[in-house]
This record gives C-alpha cells, sequence and structure tokens, in this order.
C-alpha cells in the first residue's frame, strides 16, 4: 500500500492539525531516540529502554497499524500483544519467576533485622500516592502512580494493569519506572547525604557469617508464598510467581528450569514488556500534562522511599546498641542489586575499610518483598474502596 | 480538592504501610524459626 494522505488528514486526532500532528511525531521520535541513546551509550537498563524507545518510533510512524489499523479499525499486532500479554498482567507475572530465580536470599537469613528495611522503604509509594492524589489524579491513578517508588517495574505495571488504567497513563509509569531504576546510582546518593552525618556514615557493623540449611531455602519460599496470600489475597499472583521462582533455583534438583528461568524466560518476556509498552506511548496519549506529571512524581516517590528507609533506620539507632549504618536503609527499596551497590560504594568512600555489602544486599531482597506485598496491599484496599 | 478522596488516600496509606510491617514481621519471625534448623553434615561436605 502507498502512503494514503488522505487517509492520514482523516485519522488526524479530533482538534490537531496536521502541522501539530508532525510535531508531536517529531518530538515521539526523538523521546524514542533518546531512550535508545540512555540504553546504547549510558547502559541504563538498556534491555528495557532501548525496545521501549524503538516502540515509541514504530508506534508514532504516520498510518501504522501495528497497535490498530487506521483504515478498518481492526487490532494490530502489538494490540493483540498489549491485550494478551499487559492488560491481563501475563508479563509481570512471568518476568517475576524469572526474578525470584535470581535472587539469593541467603544475605537475608544471615542478618533478618534487615527485612525491616524492606517495609520502611516503601514509605514512598505511599507518600508519593498522596501529592498524585493532591495533583487531581484519580485513587487508582495516584496508587499505580505511587508504586513507582518501589523500583519495581514488573509491580508498577501489575497494579497499573489490574485497575484497567488507560494506555496514556501504562506509557509513561513504565517508562518511568524503569528510567528511575536505572537511575538508582544518581538519585540515591544526594537523599542520603542530605539526611545522614559523615560520622553515620562511617559507622561499621558486625556480620557473622552462618550456614543457612538447604530445608530453611526451600521451606522459606513456600511459607511466604502462604503468609502473604493470608494478608493479601491478591498478592498470590506476584509473590507466588517470585517464590516459585525461587524454590526452582533452591530446590537443588531443577538446574536447567533455574537456568532457564533466569536466561531465556527473562529475555523473552523483556523483549515483549519492552517493546509492547513502548508502543502504547503514542504521541497523542504521551504528550499530555499527565505524563510530565507521572515521571516527576516518580522521581518524588525514589525520594521518599530512600528518605524513609534512611530516617528508620536513625529511629532504630535511638534504641539500638548496635548502631545500624543508615545509608543501609536505602538499600530497602526493590532496585537489586544496584541500591546495594550503591550503598557499599558510598560507604567505601567515607571509610574504604567499611563493608556493608551483606547487610545491604539484605535490605536490598527484603526491598523486592517489600514492594510486591505494597502493591499488593494498594491493589486491595483501593480495589476495595473502589469496589473493583 | 476532594477531601473524600484525600480521606481514602489516608485511609490506604495507613492500613497499607500496616499490612507491608505486617508481613515483613511475619517474615522476620519466619526467617528466626526457620533458622534454628540444623544443617545437616552432608551440606556442610557440599
Amino acid at each position: 500500500m502507498v502512503f494514503n494522505f488522505d487517509l492520514l488528514i482523516e485519522s488526524l486526532p479530533a482538534g490537531t492539525t496536521f502541522v501539530e500532528y508532525i510535531i508531536k511525531m517529531l518530538i515521539m521520535f526523538a523521546i524514542g531516540g533518546i531512550l535508545i541513546y540512555l540504553a546504547i551509550k549510558k547502559d541504563y537498563e538498556p534491555a528495557l529502554l532501548l525496545p521501549i524507545g524503538f516502540g515509541a518510533i514504530l508506534t508514532n510512524i504516520p498510518l501504522t497499524s501495528i497497535v490498530t489499523n487506521p483504515s478498518n479499525g481492526e487490532t494490530g499486532i502489538f494490540g493483540v500483544l498489549y491485550d494478551a500479554t499487559i492488560a491481563n498482567e501475563l508479563l509481570p507475572v512471568l518476568i517475576f519467576i524469572a526474578v525470584g530465580a535470581m535472587i539469593d536470599f541467603g544475605p537475608l537469613f544471615q542478618t533478618p533485622s534487615m527485612i525491616f528495611f524492606g517495609a520502611a522503604a516503601q514509605f514512598g509509594i505511599f507518600a508519593t500516592m498522596m501529592v498524585a492524589l493532591l495533583l487531581g489524579f484519580s485513587l487508582k491513578e495516584a496508587g499505580a502512580i505511587g508504586v513507582i517508588g518501589a523500583a519495581d517495574g514488573p509491580t508498577t505495571i501489575y497494579v497499573g494493569s489490574a485497575f484497567g488504567l488507560d494506555k496514556g497513563i501504562m506509557g509513561p509509569l513504565t517508562v518511568a519506572a524503569y528510567s528511575y531504576m536505572s537511575l538508582v546510582p544518581i538519585i540515591q546518593p544526594p537523599v542520603i547525604k542530605a539526611l545522614t552525618t559523615k560520622k553515620e556514615r562511617q559507622i561499621r557493623m558486625d556480620f557473622k557469617q552462618r550456614e543457612v540449611s538447604k530445608l530453611t531455602r526451600i521451606i522459606f519460599p513456600i511459607i511466604v508464598t502462604v503468609i502473604a496470600g493470608i494478608i493479601a489475597p491478591e498478592s498470590v499472583a506476584l509473590i507466588g510467581a517470585l517464590m516459585f521462582g525461587n524454590l526452582i533455583r533452591e530446590c537443588g534438583v531443577l538446574a536447567r528450569l533455574s537456568e532457564t528461568a533466569q536466561t531465556t524466560l527473562a529475555n523473552l518476556v523483556t523483549i515483549l514488556l519492552g517493546i509492547t509498552i513502548g508502543t502504547t506511548m503514542t504521541a497523542q496519549d504521551f504528550l499530555t500534562t499527565n505524563t510530565l506529571l507521572i515521571m516527576l512524581l516518580g522521581l518524588v516517590a525514589f525520594i521518599f522511599d530512600t528518605a524513609g528507609g534512611v530516617l528508620f533506620a536513625k529511629f532504630l539507632n535511638l534504641f539500638r546498641k548496635d548502631k545500624i549504618n543508615p545509608m543501609v536503609g536505602a538499600a530497602g527499596i526493590s532496585a537489586f542489586p544496584m541500591s546495594a551497590r550503591v550503598i557499599q560504594k558510598m560507604a567505601k568512600d567515607e571509610d574504604p575499610h567499611n563493608f556493608i555489602l551483606m547487610q545491604s544486599v539484605a535490605a536490598n531482597v527484603s526491598g523486592q518483598l517489600g514492594s510486591v506485598v505494597a502493591g499488593s496491599m494498594i491493589l486491595v484496599l483501593i480495589g476495595k474502596i473502589a469496589g473493583l | 480538592m476532594n477531601t473524600d478522596l484525600l480521606f481514602q488516600g489516608l485511609e490506604v496509606t495507613v492500613k497499607g504501610l500496616a499490612g507491608v510491617f505486617g508481613a515483613l514481621i511475619a517474615f522476620y519471625i519466619l526467617i528466626i524459626v526457620l533458622g534454628k534448623i540444623p544443617v545437616k553434615n552432608q551440606e556442610q561436605e557440599n
């Protein structure tokens, strides 16, 4: 089919002139290009930002039929993929199997008290939700925007899809969740430094290495699923997938499945997730004030989460004899293992002989649990209010 | 500004944070209990 100019004019969104349409298209091409640049040149979450960037370009080509055919209104291939894999929450759940297979809860078994930072660092989710409400978003939109602060892309997509948010919100939500996740090394340090003294950042923490039985590692994911399911039944899909992946890893008899989940499954889902989300970023839906606000609120959520973890550690230090390095609290977000690495690097910068990596990793894997539970609480509580 | 909506948000915040802390406290207790399971000699050799 040759380019049909008449059809293009007919299919322009209501109230949009041809010139406006072209300008918006070029802006979206530029945004797609920037995402691809960040992925390739800056190595910011390349596995996701590159497909998202390319998807953004694809979907803004005039008269493209990849989402919807403009001549007959039929659903295109990426429209089918969106409905079959994201709108029904399939891909976010599948990627959790892969994530579960990658997580080693060993450091958490060594330092169980770090688990509380996985809870405290979810403060940003709820604080950001309140800010989003003040800015005029609906309760469901505000809840999903808050979840960006969990630094957990799949949970953000899962909550947004479960709430049935439209593509105009889902695109910015996903881009914000994944782009800020990759910016953890830039966002967290200034927040931590603003809330702690040099002396606090130099606190050393004891770490006692001890063996963890295989039985413990096997029982843990099973019981966690049951407990989470009782507290928040809506969490079973996410936490069940996460813990299923972990059980495959720890059982000791499914090495091939564990390997497949960590590599092939993770890669396949990531490819489909990235490009399908990218194709939701049409100029009409993406170039809105809401997108700007969502990007801004995502940043706010990350800052609040980091602050929540650090301040909680400082609060605990008021009562503890063995002080906690408050920077560890910031690792309670779900960006694993990036946040733990950032904290260890900061500790080393302050004191070259300070080693708090294991405690940070323990807080970081707790953040994975905390973010899933927090996302599920948002689903349960808002679902109840909204009558879902 | 919709005050009802803000109160609903506050309700979600309080109950949500309570739920997150409640779940992770339960996981903490679980880890402590599971930590009591002895490591078998065979596992140590592995």
